[in-house]
């Protein structure tokens, strides 16, 4: 990847799809190959190597899903879903599978650009140290600090961890799922009413306004992500 | 029923000194009061004591009034009179009847036996009390002949209802017949005996004669023969001399013993020839009756239910048993209605699948089944067999008469017609409903076509002309920059309208389909309401959305992102219908144990007749006809709101515009967790 030119692997089972996608993505001087089902995705995988992966989850020899969690076995590779499926059970399972967004068609270009561009973003800024910062929010991890706008805020130690696992990946939606694993470790039960009341909690102490929170967004269902670019008109999510 | 009766007070301001007389039989159902009414003045208070006497019992009544031979010669006014109080018993709401016999006593107790009536209401006339000694009165007559019935008489000297205990029963033993006929050869020789001295012998055998005729009018057969024979006897043993002796002196007399007897035995014969043709037609003109009764009630019926009720209650009151109707559904049998101690053994449901089978009566009294305890009678029409009728009754010999047969198939053929009909009228129904269904289905196939095509011809358009602009050699065809972003704004906004439309036809799909997947939790309504504002992004930008969500709101169980589709079905739909850059307002309260959520904007607000119907499928406003829309968006906020267990409202804001509520549960932890 050079300049931002990505070779992107773009899995449809959809000809029409795949040749726009192609010409579109071809535009930004991305370079795309395409593959039309499950097993010609984790062979291409294998011998192009490439920097991204636009996956359909309606495969002719396989479910999306099923190649998400194979490919995770052995790549990090960033993974981007996209597919007819709108309900929020889809969505969870993709993302819990590995995925790292999800876009629903049909799609505008801008909109997938964005994607493609938040996504290649996190992969790279993983290995920043321990100070994460979007808009006037700033978390100094191994301090154990949370500013805004210059001035500290007291969490309670749930509230940061809390915090913690969505600056992990600014802009990627984590599923509750997903976080309660990271932040509580077990899943009794309970934790997603812990949840809601934290992330309740968090918004009250960090947001300017907790009714329009800029933040921390909520995806209907699904989950939370962080805001990676707060001063953006919101788009809208999925 | 004792403290009933005790309580009751049937004539004006005075107490009646009523005694409970009886008991009701336990195969009576409910109270059934009859009053015998005659000619006398005395009847409209008879009508208006049965009026009070129904209404305090609260039981149906009926008004008998049995024409005798000697109404024949009634004075006009009499005849006006009972006209007049048939006709008061009427509007009163008795169900009158009319019948002819030779006894009222006898037709009074016939009916009360036919009807399983609990109480009679009689009138009694004042009389010389010598007529007392040789007759009793019509009222005196029935007391002594009903048994197990509560009798209450009106006196003609007295302003009260008189109570009545039932006397003695007598049965009709046939002995007392017997001794009744030898009395009245006694009484006939007896006055003989004190005229003997100034009449030829000869034509003593008359006074004889008349008492032959009257045991054969009112005894019977065998009482007259007996009068007849015992008539020669005590003639030759007491008049003819030698008195006190069989023989006879002067032969001639024997011609008078042999036209005697054989006068008196053909008396006896026709007499009571004549007293079996009388009954057989009153017993006819009785079944006529129940049938016009039965088939007038039938006339009033509906529904298949209706006419099946008033079928089991007629065939149960007429036979006085336990009813059963079987229709077919498909080729089986099936129960519909049944009287409710009805018990079917497994050989009765048997034979009424035989006698289904085979069109064919079978059980009781028939040559199949005959061992089980019900008949099973066909009921047809010229369709076929409409069904099967069971009856249990004691009525049904082991075999049957004629005159049973046809009056049994007399209301069996009401019934089935009356059946056949119902269902005939329900099959119309059904096909009505299912031909509503057809037109509503073409109207609405027309209207998603129509909706789909639209915004696809936009598209094509678009698509089309850019293609065109870019063949175009010359600058002429070439479309500028502008006009070139003009069309693909457009052809994008169709793009989203159609999948908006696509979206929520399968919301309503899913909906209707009853595959809406409710996956409720506890929910924070301010987290509701701020993600979806923010997925709303650009289309609320031209707007200000004011949010009134009052502090620490309880967790709301609701399906976060069906919620979610409804605030945002209320929010497209305030932006709609309110002009650009009016306000909308979101608010948040909770109600007793209900989340209340309500969108409200500045706009036209709904029509006053349009309000009932917003969330009806495909509905359209005629205010909103101009705005683009499918009917839809609601009717799927009803579906969701309600697959929830919350519900859904719309009415007019206080000044302009329209308000749409929902209310969802409050989330109860202890009930959230013991679901889990």
């Amino acid at each position: 990847m050079k300049d931002g030119k990505l070779n992107i692997l773009v899995t449809d089972d959809e000809t029409a799809i795949r040749h726009f996608l192609k010409a579109t993505l071809s535009v930004y001087d991305h370079v795309v190959t395409e593959a039309d089902c499950g097993l010609k995705t984790i062979e291409l995988l294998a011998k192009k190597h490439p920097d991204l992966l636009i996956l359909d989850l309606g495969l002719p020899d396989m479910d999306g899903v099923e190649v998400i969690r194979e490919i995770r076995e052995w790549s990090s590779l960033p993974i981007i879903v996209l597919s007819v499926r709108n309900r929020e059970e889809d969505k969870i399972a993709a993302l819990d599978a590995g995925a790292d967004d999800y876009l629903t068609k049909p799609f505008g270009v801008g909109e997938l650009l964005a994607r493609i561009r938040g996504v290649m973003r996190r992969s790279f800024s993983e290995m920043m140290a321990g100070i994460y910062q979007t808009g006037n929010l700033e978390m100094d991890v191994s301090r154990r600090q949370v500013t805004i706008n210059g001035s500290e805020i007291q969490l309670t130690p749930t509230e940061f961890d809390i915090l913690k696992t969505l600056f992990q990946k600014p802009g990627k939606v984590f599923t509750h799922y997903q976080i309660i694993d990271k932040v509580w470790n077990s899943h009794l039960g309970d934790e997603s009413r812990l949840l809601r009341v934290n992330i309740s909690n968090l918004r009250h102490k960090i947001e300017p306004d907790p009714n329009r929170p800029t933040y921390i967004k909520t995806d209907l269902g699904v989950g939370y992500r962080l805001n990676d670019n707060p001063e953006d008109a919101p788009a809208n999510s999925f | 029923m004792n403290d009933d009766l005790k309580r009751l007070r049937l004539s004006d301001q005075k107490q009646s000194h009523l005694q409970p007389n009886s008991i009701a039989d336990s195969w009576a159902t409910g109270e059934r009061i009859l009053v015998s009414l005659s000619s006398h003045p005395l009847g409209e208070r008879l009508v208006r004591a049965g009026r009070k006497l129904a209404d305090e019992l609260s039981a149906e009544w009926f008004v008998l009034f049995v024409e005798t031979p000697g109404h024949l010669n009634m004075p006009s006014q009499n005849r006006i009179r009972i006209n007049q109080n048939l006709a008061l018993a009427e509007k009163l709401g008795a169900q009158v009847y009319k019948v002819s016999g030779s006894s009222v006593a006898d037709e009074v107790l016939q009916f009360y036996q036919r009807h399983n009536i609990t109480n009679i209401i009689l009138g009694r006339t004042r009389r010389p009390r010598w007529q007392e000694i040789f007759s009793l009165s019509v009222a005196d007559e029935i007391i002594r002949k009903s048994s197990k019935v509560g009798v209450f008489v009106v006196n003609e000297d007295q302003e009260t209802l008189e109570d009545i205990r039932t006397k003695k029963w007598l049965p009709h033993q046939p002995l007392m017949r017997y001794l009744k006929s030898l009395v009245l050869v006694g009484v006939a020789t007896w006055i003989s005996h004190l005229v003997g001295d100034f009449i030829d012998p000869t034509n003593l055998v008359m006074l004889y004669l008349i008492a032959v005729v009257i045991a054969a009018i009112f005894l019977g057969k065998g009482p007259s023969i007996l009068a007849s024979i015992t008539s020669v006897v005590v003639f030759d043993f007491f008049i003819i001399n030698p008195r006190f002796s069989l023989a006879v002196a002067d032969m001639q007399y024997l011609i008078t013993f042999a036209g005697l007897l054989i006068v008196g035995l053909i008396i006896s014969s026709s007499a009571t020839l004549l007293r079996g043709q009388v009954e057989a037609l009153q017993a006819r003109e009785m079944q006529t009756q129940l049938v016009n009764q039965f088939s007038q009630e039938l006339t009033g019926a509906i529904t298949l239910d209706q006419v099946l009720e008033i079928t089991l209650k007629n065939f149960a009151a007429i036979f006085g048993g336990e009813v059963v109707v079987f229709l077919p559904e498909g080729t089986r049998l099936h129960k519909n209605a049944a009287t409710p101690h009805y018990v079917l053994s497994e050989s009765e449901i048997a034979a009424a699948e035989w006698a289904f089978k085979n069109a064919q009566a079978a059980g009781k009294g028939t040559e199949t089944f005959p061992s089980v305890q019900s008949l099973f009678v066909t009921l047809v029409t010229s369709q076929g067999v409409t069904g099967i009728l069971g009856i249990q009754s004691q009525v049904f010999q082991e075999f049957f008469t004629r005159d049973q047969r046809t009056f049994l198939s007399s209301l069996t053929n009401l019934a089935a017609l009356a059946i056949e009909r119902a269902k005939f009228a329900q099959d119309a129904m059904q096909a009505e409903a299912l031909r509503t269904a057809e037109r509503l289905q073409s109207a609405l196939l027309n209207s998603i076509s129509h909706q789909l095509r639209t915004p696809l011809a936009a598209i094509t358009g678009v698509l089309t002309s850019l293609s065109e602009s870019e063949k175009a050699s010359s600058k002429n065809g070439k479309l500028t920059l502008a006009v070139r972003e003009e069309l693909i704004d457009s052809a994008t906004q169709q793009a989203n309208t159609l999948n908006r439309l696509v979206e929520n036809l399968l919301s309503m799909t899913r909906l209707e389909a009853g595959i809406i997947h409710v996956n409720s939790q506890a929910g924070d309504v301010q987290d509701l309401i701020g993600a979806v504002i923010n997925q709303m992004g650009e289309f609320l930008a031209s707007r200000k959305v004011v949010l009134e969500i009052l502090p620490d709101l309880p967790a709301v169980r609701l399906d976060a992102v069906l919620t979610g589709q409804v605030l945002v079905n209320l929010l497209e739909n305030a932006c709609k219908f309110s002009e650009p850059g009016s306000p909308i307002y979101i608010a948040a309260s909770q109600q007793g144990d209900e989340i209340l959520i309500l969108v409200a904007d500045e706009g036209i607000g709904l029509a006053p007749a349009d309000l009932p119907h917003v969330f009806d499928k495909f509905y359209r406003s005629k205010l909103t006809n101009q705005t683009a829309g499918t009917g839809l968006g609601l009717s799927i906020c009803k579906g969701f709101i309600e697959a929830q267990g919350g519900r859904i409202w719309a009415e007019n804001g206080p000044v302009r515009g329209s308000v749409f509520s929902f209310a969802l549960p409050v989330y109860d932890d202890l009930k959230g967790e013991a679901e889990q």
